[in-house]
């Protein structure tokens, strides 16, 4: 469980694997472990996006940042700004993405967004479902495959779903000293 | 649930973060500023209604009239009717909105990213609803006083409102602010709490909402009834 696992030792650029979605008892488990070693620092890329759908796009896109660093509004406004250019995304599309509420978009562009919010996050872990990986790695366009490839190679990921542990490696488990001690007497 | 109310506490804390305190703004706006008008309306029917039973029917005198229009509505009558109107608009959206957040997934959703529902989603909502359901309390009895001297003088209301100190005294508006608070703390957590509970399917969403009502109806009316045997 999530508190046998060392965070500590991971490293950037690493993928580790875990085979539970998020919605289930372990995946829960494991982030919320992740969030106790890393404290609003782990950024999550969901298969549907994880838009809260009560709020409208860009109180979507800065709410992690928001809310752990309160960081000024004038200041999310320029790191969503650079995100969309990073993205390439049409400036006369911008304002009605921006207004709009997540139930309107699809899931390719909700997909887009949560990668956006979690690049306006800047965050030292990484959370990232299989499915969005599979998206990511199939219709996604070039921009944002670059974006996820820049935005990794800095920090630890964490693969959860399905099919995690055939891009990832198991995530290092806390070592009981006494026992280890003991196997080497042996 | 009044447990649930004191864990609530050391999160007051967290209202120093800009999006919980956003949120509770928004909860003001819509449970507050957005039924302020139905408020305003039915405490000026209110007020016409009591006035002209009490003058009308048991043959009270108009300053008598106004006097017991006074003490009934900022004591009994305007937090009870407020906490109704309350759990009907606000109690059944909150608790389905909640439900409905459940079953997509949205709370996990803020969990990866670490911010705690608690303190994101439950504790600006008791807040904008206790603070609204004080506030609309006032609205409806102010309104009712204004209704009752309407009815009472006509167009010379302006002679009713110069003597508004001899019918209301400081103590009846701190009564009407105190219970109407405690009222909407009180549906708001149940509301939440309802809400959060719910089995992952979309088939309890309508039944949370409905459950939330009649729940806070409950919860009302009992603390009334503790209000009244202890005061």
């Amino acid at each position: 469980m999530s508190d046998d696992w060392d965070f500590s030792a991971c490293q950037a650029g690493v993928c580790y694997g875990l085979e539970s979605e998020l919605r289930t008892h372990e995946g829960r488990h494991a982030v919320a472990g992740l969030q106790r070693f890393a404290t609003g620092a782990v950024a999550c890329l969901q298969g549907g996006g994880g838009l809260v759908s009560n709020l409208r796009v860009w109180e979507n896109l800065i709410l992690p940042a928001w809310y752990h660093e309160s960081a000024a509004m004038a200041d999310l406004e320029v790191r969503i700004a650079a995100v969309l250019d990073v993205l390439a995304v049409a400036e006369e599309e911008r304002a009605s993405l921006m207004a709009s509420l997540p139930a309107s978009l699809s899931r390719s562009q909700c997909r887009v967004l949560a990668l956006v919010r979690a690049l306006v996050q800047a965050p030292a872990w990484l959370v990232v479902e299989v499915e969005w990986l599979e998206w990511l790695q199939g219709a996604a366009n070039i921009h944002c495959k670059e974006a996820f490839g820049l935005l990794r190679q800095d920090r630890p990921m964490l693969l959860l779903g399905a099919g995690a542990m055939l891009h990832a490696e198991p995530l290092p488990t806390i070592v009981d000293t006494k026992e280890s001690d003991a196997l080497a007497e042996r | 649930m009044l447990s649930q109310l004191f864990k609530l506490l050391p999160l007051l804390g967290q209202l120093r973060r800009p999006p919980v305190r956003r949120v509770v703004l928004k909860q003001l706006y819509f449970t507050g500023n957005q039924a302020a008008w139905i408020m305003l309306l039915i405490g000026v029917a209110l007020g016409g209604i009591v006035l002209l039973m009490l003058h009308g029917q048991y043959g009270q005198s108009r300053e008598a009239s106004m006097r017991l229009l006074a003490t009934l509505s900022f004591r009994d009558i305007s937090p009870l009717l407020a906490a109704l109107v309350l759990i009907a608009r606000s109690s059944s959206a909150v608790a389905s909105e909640l439900a409905a957040m459940r079953v997509h997934g949205e709370l996990d959703s803020l969990a990866a990213v670490g911010i705690p529902v608690s303190s994101y989603i439950v504790l600006p909502r008791i807040i904008g609803i206790g603070l609204s359901s004080a506030l609309l309390s006032i609205y409806l009895a102010s309104a009712s006083l204004v209704g009752a001297a309407l009815v009472s003088s006509g167009w010379e209301i302006g002679y009713q409102v110069r003597r508004i100190d001899q019918v209301l005294q400081f103590g009846l508006v701190l009564q009407c602010l105190g219970k109407s608070l405690l009222f909407g703390l009180a549906a708001a957590a149940l509301a939440c709490w309802t809400g959060l509970r719910v089995a992952p399917y979309v088939t309890e969403i309508p039944k949370a909402s409905s459950s939330a009502v009649v729940r806070s109806l409950l919860a009302v009316f009992f603390i009334d009834l503790v209000w009244v045997l202890l005061s």
